[in-house]
């Protein structure tokens, strides 16, 4: 240690250790940010009940702060019921809620989905039996998921599924059906099938 | 990033497109969208060249905020409203989105509709005029309404 160096790791001073010390820590902020500055994007380990890996992504770019530049007009979606539960967070989307305890970006692919529901044991329920904990997955006009949620009620007075979904980027809702920017697209309905084992699993699908 | 003087931020940064990026849960959604919107269409008509077009996206590269993000995701949008971008396919290719979430799957989508999909002959039998020929490039064909024709 040299009192003389003032912590400015550059003057190369007897003694000194900031110039290890900064080397180490521009050597730690390589692996935790890229070329641009930015926080890289990470992958966890997700798998189904049966051992697949689910893709995912938890993007950091950006602070709560930039992401609220995009905050928009909610009085159009308050109007038709839905309410805000949380605040922005990029982390995590509407399948990360969904199938992943909103801890990662869950793949959207139609392969992943679909991988998931049947190997977490998900079968598809009519709309008028689908009950609370149950799950929705909102379908484009291509069969592709769009979007996914849980459901938490029904409304009283139209008998219309309230849903809790992740809205990409932006907040958790809880929302009518077909209030939500997917609300004219198909939606089927899940719910986890009773099973004891694997092998009664994997004999039963 | 630096806009051009004639583009003006407040037909681009709308509250409609900062809702699409906000809650896009997919880039085929984010597409779909952005594609139909206002925003894009006047970046698309303001710019008047797709090179234009796709210098300007070189300087969007690495979004430094949630605003360049927005300008970048509409920059790149607007590239599917251009009827010649088939000339500038090496381009569009070799441009770095990798900072851009999603933008490697929309580039891929923008690149497989420039891609010709079809090839019809299609012989007008009933109205007296054989051997016409139609190239379609870019268009999809519904093999019941041909028949129809036929």
């Amino acid at each position: 240690m040299n009192e003389k160096c003032f912590g400015l790791g550059d003057r190369n001073l007897p003694k000194c250790e900031c110039k290890d010390l900064f080397e180490r820590f521009n050597l730690q902020m390589t692996i935790l940010l890229d070329s641009s500055g930015a926080p890289r994007h990470k992958q966890i380990e997700v798998q189904t009940r049966l051992g697949s890996s689910i893709d995912n992504i938890q993007p950091w770019h950006y602070a709560p702060f930039e992401w609220n530049q995009l905050d928009v007009d909610w009085s159009k979606y308050q109007a038709l019921g839905a309410v805000r539960v949380n605040g922005v967070c990029p982390v995590y989307n509407c399948h990360g809620l969904t199938f992943g305890s909103r801890r990662t970006q869950v793949d959207w692919s139609p392969a992943t989905i679909s991988m998931i529901l049947k190997e977490d044991g998900f079968e598809e329920i009519p709309y008028r039996e689908a009950k609370i904990g149950n799950v929705v997955v909102y379908y484009g006009d291509d069969g592709k998921p769009e979007h996914s949620g849980v459901l938490v009620g029904r409304q009283k007075d139209y008998d219309v599924a309230l849903v809790w979904s992740k809205w990409g980027k932006g907040h958790e809702v809880v929302h009518p059906l077909g209030a939500c920017l997917w609300g004219g697209m198909q939606t089927l309905f899940y719910r986890i099938r009773e099973w004891k084992s694997h092998n009664d699993f994997m004999h039963n699908s | 990033m630096e806009i051009p003087q004639r583009l003006h931020a407040q037909f681009v940064e709308t509250p409609s497109v900062k809702e699409v990026i906000l809650f896009s849960n997919t880039p085929s959604f984010l597409v779909n969208r952005l594609r139909r919107d206002n925003a894009v269409s006047y970046l698309a008509e303001t710019l008047n060249t797709t090179e234009e077009t796709i210098n300007f996206l070189d300087t969007l590269v690495k979004p430094t905020n949630t605003t360049e993000l927005l300008w970048a995701y509409v920059t790149l949008v607007s590239l599917f409203l251009r009827d010649d971008i088939g000339n500038f396919k090496d381009r569009i290719a070799s441009i770095d989105l990798s900072h851009i979430q999603w933008g490697d799957e929309i580039r891929s989508d923008l690149l497989a509709e420039i891609t010709p999909t079809s090839f019809q002959k299609v012989e007008y039998h009933g109205i007296g005029i054989a051997d016409s020929h139609l190239d379609a490039t870019n268009v999809s064909v519904e093999p019941k309404k041909l028949e129809a024709v036929r």
